[in-house]
């Protein structure tokens, strides 16, 4: 029962009215695993993850956290949603609200904390994205990279099990990229169960366990990192590889 | 014109002037009130994904705005009168549900305003879409659309003088009163003119100072 995947998912398929987005999709992701999903614009891989904690709904086969599956009638989506945090390409973060209170807002609607508590553990995780001296300062004010260090610091505070990152750095100008990347390496060596959308090869060379590469709606390749840069299975995956290598 | 005025009337007639200013302020009142209420229904169901229910606003939008105010205070008035509904009550409600169709509208524009991903963010973290909607997308569309709102009141005030028509003794009303006992026309409207005029400067000062108070609350708790 343990050595279950924390996401399971298994033959998705999603359309939108008569487009399909995604293509029988099979895919799983352990504890403490890292899987970097990559592919060509438009190839579903944000619809992917947005499936995985209920964000967008599927059509067929099943998406399982934790054994429960996200797209069943009974299952209480606000729950599973708190044991997973999520991270977006566009930060996210709620421009009226300070920094910490960016951070405190689900702990104390959703894990009802009180308020010292909610501050306690928000100003403990800016600490560790480097931001301790940020709190009050309003979203706006502060640079890209700053941003999306404080959205993960926000999905960070509802202790999740899993994290979603959806192309984190995309967004991002070139030198603000490294110190993003560096907090989720962090999270990684913490043994952090992750599914990164990225374009980031070097991250995920590093950092990852399995590519799964995407292409038309379809997961093509699903393999050990290694084998996936040394030698993709598919024609797609190489041409893919080649043109985002050398750019 | 050798017109003489005689303010005299006025201070003849304080208590029908005060008792129509305290009507027309209550009356004011309930109907932002309501409206806001409404509005807000309203203009969150227009904004869902559901077909449905984005249906049931449009119709209730279309059908409040469209017909005159006017007939709205009749047509309450005259429905519910097996009811035995105060004419007050049947102003408050033809008020509200007149004015809470152009909330609704100002409501949905609002939402609409505030990028989907802040919506998507709020539910990511587990807030359920109520609480989603209170704390991350209502206080982003209503500081975008204040300056509407706060015409919308004044307009709700101004409109509460067809209350007059079913015989809810507001300014209007009085004034017509008062004209009808002393034929001083003029000082009569002049003089609710000015109180109308009184009423909608300080609510929408008022409103516009709420919101601006608002601001600075959440920069003073982000400074210190
Ligand atoms: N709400 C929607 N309605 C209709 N089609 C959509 C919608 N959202 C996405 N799509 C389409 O679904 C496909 C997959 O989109 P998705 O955003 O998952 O791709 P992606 O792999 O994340 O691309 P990118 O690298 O550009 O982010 C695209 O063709 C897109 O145009
Ligand atoms: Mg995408």
């Amino acid at each position: 029962m343990s050595d279950r995947p924390m996401i399971e998912i298994e033959s998705v398929s999603k359309w939108y009215e008569s487009f399909r987005v995604l293509s029988d999709c099979t895919t799983a992701v352990g504890r403490g695993e890292v899987v970097v999903v990559c592919g060509p614009s438009g190839s579903g891989k944000s619809t992917l993850i947005k499936c995985v904690n209920g964000l967008e709904p599927y059509q067929e086969g099943r998406i399982l956290v934790e054994g429960v599956e996200v797209g069943a009638k009974g299952t209480n989506l606000p729950e599973l949603r708190a044991g997973i945090g999520m991270v977006f390409q566009h930060f996210e973060l709620y421009p009226h609200l300070s920094v910490l209170e960016n951070i405190t807002l689900a702990q104390r609607q959703v894990l009802k904390r009180s308020k010292a508590e909610a501050d306690e553990r928000g100003r403990a995780l800016l600490a560790r994205v480097g931001l301790a001296e940020k709190e009050r300062q309003m979203p706006a004010d502060l640079s890209g990279g700053q941003q999306q260090r404080v959205a993960i610091a926000r999905a960070l505070a509802l202790d999740p099990k899993a994290m979603l990152f959806d192309e984190p750095t995309s967004a991002l100008d070139p030198e603000m990229i490294h110190e993003v990347l560096a907090v989720m390496s962090e999270l990684a060596a913490e043994g952090m169960t992750m599914m990164v959308v990225t374009h980031e090869m070097g991250f995920a060379r590093r950092v990852a366990n399995r590519v799964v590469f995407m292409d038309e709606g379809r997961i093509v390749e699903d393999v050990e990192t290694e084998a996936f840069f040394t030698a993709p299975e598919s024609e797609r995956g190489r041409d893919f590889l080649s043109k985002i290598l050398n750019h | 014109m050798n017109y003489s005025f005689d303010w005299s009337v006025i201070w003849e007639y304080r208590e029908l002037i005060t008792r129509g200013f305290i009507n027309t302020v209550l009356l004011s009142l309930l109907g932002l009130i309501f409206a806001a209420l409404l509005g807000i229904l309203m203009g969150t169901l227009a904004s869902v994904s559901s077909r449905r229910l984005r249906w049931i606003a449009t119709i209730y939008v279309e059908t409040a705005r469209n017909i005159p105010l006017l007939i709205h205070m009749y047509f309450w008035y005259i429905a519910l009168a097996y009811l035995r509904l105060p004419a007050f009550a049947c102003a408050v409600l033809g008020l509200s549900i007149y004015s809470g169709a152009y909330v609704t509208e100002v409501v949905r524009s609002g939402i609409a305003a505030v990028p989907r991903g802040q919506y998507a963010a709020a539910l990511a973290t587990g807030l359920p879409p109520f609480a989603a909607m209170r704390h991350v997308v209502y206080p982003q569309a209503l500081k975008i659309v204040t300056p509407s709102l706060a015409g919308l009141a004044s307009q709700l005030i101004k409109d509460s003088s067809l209350a007059s028509v079913i015989a809810v003794a507001e300014l209007t009303y009085e004034a017509g009163a008062i004209e009808g006992l002393t034929f001083r026309t003029f000082e009569a409207y002049i003089f609710v003119s000015l109180l109308y005029l009184a009423l909608v400067t300080i609510v929408s000062q008022v409103l516009m100072l709420l919101t601006r108070s608002r601001k600075s609350e959440t920069i003073s708790v982000s400074e210190g």
